[in-house]
C-alpha cells in the first residue's frame, strides 16, 4: 500500500500535506479530496518537465491552489459551525481541539485571499517562508504582514464561533 | 531595522521551524522588546495548537487508493511509450527471435545434413520409370531388397507397415541406397533406406525424427541399428511432422 503510494505526482510524504492545504483552502473534505484528483488527472502529463523536487513541488501548490480558489467563486460561503470548547476566558482565543480540524478548515475557508493561502501553507511543511511568499508573488516582509493579518483574522473567527465577543 | 519590519518578519516564525536569516534578526530585536516578545509568545501558543489541529487530518484511504489506481498503469504506460523504452523492447524481442532461430537452426541441423539434401535433390531428376511397381507394405520389400544387395535394411516399426507403390536400389556416391515409393492416397512419398556412415549423417541412435526442407521437398530422417530413414514429399517441414505423428509406432 505505501509503495503504491510513492507515485510520481504525490510522494506520500507529501500527500497528506497537499491534501491539508486544499482541505484549508476548501472547507471541505469531500471538495479537498476532488481538487487532489482532479489536480493529479490534469498535471500528470507534464509532470516530467520539471525536473527539481522544490519546484514541482510549487508547481503543485500552484494548480491546487488555483482549482481551490476557482472552486471557491463556484459556491456559497458556508455557515461556520461553532467550535466544541466555548468555556474559553473572554477574549481568549479557544482551544481548536484535534477533532475540530474540519471546523477550523471552514473557517479557514471563511476568509479572504491571500491571507488564508498564505496562512495554510504556513501552518503547513511543506515550503519555507521565502518559498510561500515566492509562491504567492510577495517578499519576506509583505508575507509577515499578510500573515499577521490573517491570524488576527482567524483569530476572530474562532472567538465568533464560541460564541465570545470578538 | 525598524519595529514595524521586524513585527512583520517575527509574524513569519513558527516555533520548531528555523528561522530565515532576517528573522533571526527580528528575534533578537523582540528579546529586548516586551510587547514584541508578549506577540511573539502569543503567536506561538495559537500556531501550535491550529498545527496540531491540521495535522490530525489524515488523507482518507479512498484518496490513496484513487490517486495509486491512476498513477501506476499511467506511469508504466507513459514510460512505455518513451522511444528509449520502445527500442529497447524492439531489441530485446529481437534478440530473442534470433535466439528462438538459432536453437530451431540447431535442432534442425545434424552433421551430414548436406548429403542427406544430395539425396532429396536426386528425386528432382527421377521420371518413374527407375522404379519397379511393387505391393504389400515396406517391410515386406526386406528380402527384395537383400537379393539385391543390400543387406541388413533394418526399418523402425512406424514406416515397416506404410503400403509400397515401387522400388529401387541405386548407388549415391559408390554407396547404395535402397529406395521406396509410399502408396498413400492422399500423397506419395520416397523413402530412402541408407547406412549413415557411407553419408557421413550422424544422429542419435533411435533418436527422434529430424525434420529439413529442401526447395519444394519437405524430409524427415532418423537413425536405427547405424540405418537411417529418411521420408520426402512435396510440401512444407509442417505438413511432414504432421505425416510423422500419424504413424504408428
Amino acid at each position: 500500500m505505501i509503495r503504491a503510494l510513492q507515485t510520481a505526482i504525490f510522494p506520500s510524504a507529501t500527500l497528506a500535506e497537499f491534501y491539508r492545504f486544499a482541505l484549508l483552502l476548501t472547507g471541505s473534505s469531500s471538495t479537498a479530496e476532488s481538487v487532489m484528483a482532479d489536480t493529479h488527472a490534469e498535471v500528470e502529463a507534464q509532470l516530467d518537465q520539471i525536473r527539481s523536487e522544490a519546484n514541482r513541488q510549487a508547481w503543485l501548490a500552484r494548480r491546487i491552489r488555483e482549482r481551490c480558489l476557482k472552486n471557491h467563486l463556484e459556491n456559497p460561503v458556508p455557515i461556520v459551525p461553532r467550535l466544541l470548547r466555548v468555556e474559553t476566558m473572554a477574549g481568549a482565543v479557544p482551544e481548536v481541539l484535534g477533532i475540530e480540524a474540519y471546523i477550523l478548515a471552514e473557517h479557514f475557508h471563511c476568509m479572504g485571499e491571500p491571507g488564508r493561502s498564505a496562512l495554510a501553507l504556513f501552518y503547513l511543511d511543506l515550503f519555507t517562508p521565502n518559498e510561500i511568499g515566492k509562491l504567492l508573488n510577495m517578499d519576506l516582509e509583505e508575507l509577515g504582514a499578510t500573515l499577521a493579518e490573517a491570524r488576527a483574522a482567524l483569530q476572530k473567527s474562532l472567538r465568533g464561533a464560541t460564541g465570545q465577543p470578538s | 531595522m525598524n519595529v514595524r519590519t521586524a513585527e512583520n518578519l517575527l509574524a513569519c516564525h513558527r516555533e520548531g521551524v528555523r528561522p530565515e536569516a532576517s528573522v533571526q534578526k527580528a528575534l533578537k530585536m523582540a528579546e529586548s522588546d516586551e510587547q514584541m516578545r508578549e506577540t511573539l509568545e502569543a503567536n506561538a501558543a495559537f500556531d501550535a495548537q491550529i498545527v496540531d489541529a491540521i495535522h490530525f487530518v489524515k488523507p482518507s484511504d479512498s484518496l490513496r487508493k484513487k490517486i495509486a489506481e491512476c498513477s501506476a498503469p499511467k506511469e508504466l504506460r507513459k514510460h512505455a511509450l518513451h522511444p528509449a523504452i520502445l527500442c529497447a523492447i524492439a531489441g530485446v524481442l529481437l534478440a530473442i527471435g534470433f535466439v528462438v532461430w538459432l536453437e530451431m537452426e540447431r535442432r534442425a541441423g545434424f552433421p551430414g545434413k548436406e548429403n542427406a539434401e544430395r539425396m532429396v535433390e536426386q528425386l528432382n531428376h527421377m521420371t518413374g520409370v527407375e522404379l519397379e511397381m511393387k505391393t504389400g507394405t515396406v517391410g515386406g520389400l526386406a528380402d527384395w531388397f537383400m537379393l539385391r544387395g543390400f543387406d541388413g535394411m533394418t526399418l523402425p516399426p512406424d514406416v515397416a507397415a506404410l503400403p509400397a507403390a515401387g522400388a529401387r536400389t541405386f548407388q549415391s556416391a559408390s554407396h547404395s541406397v535402397a529406395q521406396v515409393v509410399i502408396g498413400e492416397e492422399k500423397r506419395a512419398s520416397m523413402l530412402d533406406v541408407f547406412r549413415a556412415s557411407d553419408f557421413d549423417i550422424e544422429l542419435d541412435d533411435d533418436g527422434d525424427w529430424k525434420f529439413f526442407d529442401h526447395g519444394e521437398w519437405a524430409a524427415a530422417i532418423r537413425q536405427r541399428g547405424g540405418i537411417c530413414t529418411m521420408l520426402a514429399f512435396r510440401g512444407t517441414v509442417d505438413e511432414m511432422k504432421a505425416f510423422v505423428l500419424t504413424l504408428k509406432p
